[in-house]
This record gives structure tokens, sequence and C-alpha cells, in this order.
């Protein structure tokens, strides 16, 4: 099949996750595991006995913090049904520790992904702020005298009084005349 | 808050010494995998200087001392 042209027929139809039985999901059951000691016993034979263990180590050496590793790890028991989501984050402190400590034996830098970002204001925020409310006073402008000429008629402006009462026959030495 | 932010809240809580008070309440033994625990596990696994050190120091002793 081509990726490009992919068969529709292999595709679920339009609707079927609502015909699908979700209660098949392993997250559905109840989990395999209850206990805490159990729950980090199931994680130290993931990580000591499969190449997951490494498979991690190779990511906190790339630079992925511990808490992103801990967030994968408890999400892959929590999808095989082995313990409860609630569960998951009330173990995830010693799984954390577990891979720290693994990192420290393998010698490998680590970020443990939990410092919290500082939460006070810069003084580069003030400055800015305090230039904003108080903008430096501007120089008065030196006055300039600007030649501006008359307007001159357009083609559609107004005519003048004079040549309006011409036109329209009014002229002033004949009103003088009659008078 | 997102599943993600609860995994780092845990965490930050457990580094602080904070333990899941409730939980400890509802289990009826004791844990196995406790803060001392993971500390002897990495006393072991990664000797910390301070204890190489004082190793290095108790075997010049017994040295000297059986000079």
């Amino acid at each position: 099949m081509s990726l490009t042209k992919p068969s529709r027929a292999d595709g679920p139809i339009p609707g079927a996750n609502y015909t699908s039985d979700t209660r098949n999901w392993p997250w559905h059951r109840p989990p395999d595991i209850t206990s805490t000691d159990e729950a980090l016993e199931h994680v130290m034979e993931v990580l000591t006995e499969t190449d997951a263990g490494m498979r991690y180590m190779s990511l906190i050496e790339a630079g992925t913090p511990i808490t992103t590793i801990t967030d994968m790890v408890v999400t892959l028991g929590v999808g095989r049904g082995k313990f409860s989501i609630d569960f998951a984050i009330l173990i995830a402190g010693p799984v954390t520790r577990m891979l720290e400590i693994m990192a420290k034996s393998y010698k490998i830098e680590y970020d443990l992904g939990i410092d919290e970002d500082s939460d006070f204001t810069t003084s580069v925020v003030y400055k800015k702020a305090l230039a904003l409310n108080n903008p430096p006073e501007e120089e008065p402008e030196p006055d300039i005298e600007l030649d501006v000429e008359e307007e001159q008629g357009g083609f559609m402006s107004a005519v003048s009084e004079e040549e309006q009462s011409s036109m329209l026959g009014y002229d002033v030495e004949e009103i003088e005349e009659d008078e | 808050m997102t599943f993600e932010e609860a995994i780092v809240k845990a965490v930050r809580k457990y580094y602080a010494g904070k333990d899941p008070e409730a939980l400890l309440e509802a289990s009826e033994g004791e844990f196995k995998y406790t803060r001392e625990y993971f500390d002897e596990l990495e006393e072991e696994l990664v000797p910390s200087d301070k204890k190489k050190k004082s190793k290095k120091d108790d075997a010049e002793v017994e040295e000297y001392e059986l000079d």
C-alpha cells in the first residue's frame, strides 16, 4: 500500500469508535497491582531487566528531564493495566529517585526537571514600565512661518459675489441708474 | 492540571520530603522502598566522595598503625 494513496478499506468506518467495546482496554479493568512496593518492584524489573532502562538512560543523557521519563514509565504501567492513574502519581517520586540513582551509577549528567521558574519581576520589566509611564519630554518645535499661498479658486470653487450678481443680471451700475 | 504537571508536582513534593500521609495511614504494613532504602542503594551503587575519603583515611591510619 502506498503512503500517498492509502487504501480506504483498511481504515475504521466513521462511527466505529461508538461501536467498539471500550471495556476491553487494560486500563478499564481493575489494576493488577495495588501495593506501592509491588508497583515499585515491577518498575525496577522493567528498568533493570529489559532494554527499556538503557533506552531511558540514553534519553536522560540527551537532556530529557527525569520527570518526563517518569511520566513515560508510569503511563506505560497505566496503559498496560498494571496500576491506576492515581497510583501512578503516588509512585512518581520513588520512580524518579530510582532513575536518578541509575543515572548516577552510569555517570550520566541529568536534569530532574523539578526546578520552578522564577516568579519575580526582573528590573528590566520595571524599567520598561517606568519608561512607558514617563515618556521623555519632547522639545517644542520651533515656529516655522510657512508661506501659505492664497487659495485660488478652482474650476468648481464658489465665485465671488460680484461675479455672481453679474451672472444673475444685477449689475451695480444698472441699479444705480434705476434710482 | 495535566497529568504531566501532576507528576512533576508529586516528584517535587517527594524531593521536599513530603509523603502521601493518607496512603501511609491506609497501608497496614511498613514500606520496603523508603527514602532510607534508596539512600542506601545510592551509597552502594554510587559511593559518595566523603565515604571514599574516609575509607582512604582509614586505610592510611591502618597502614600507619601497622608500621
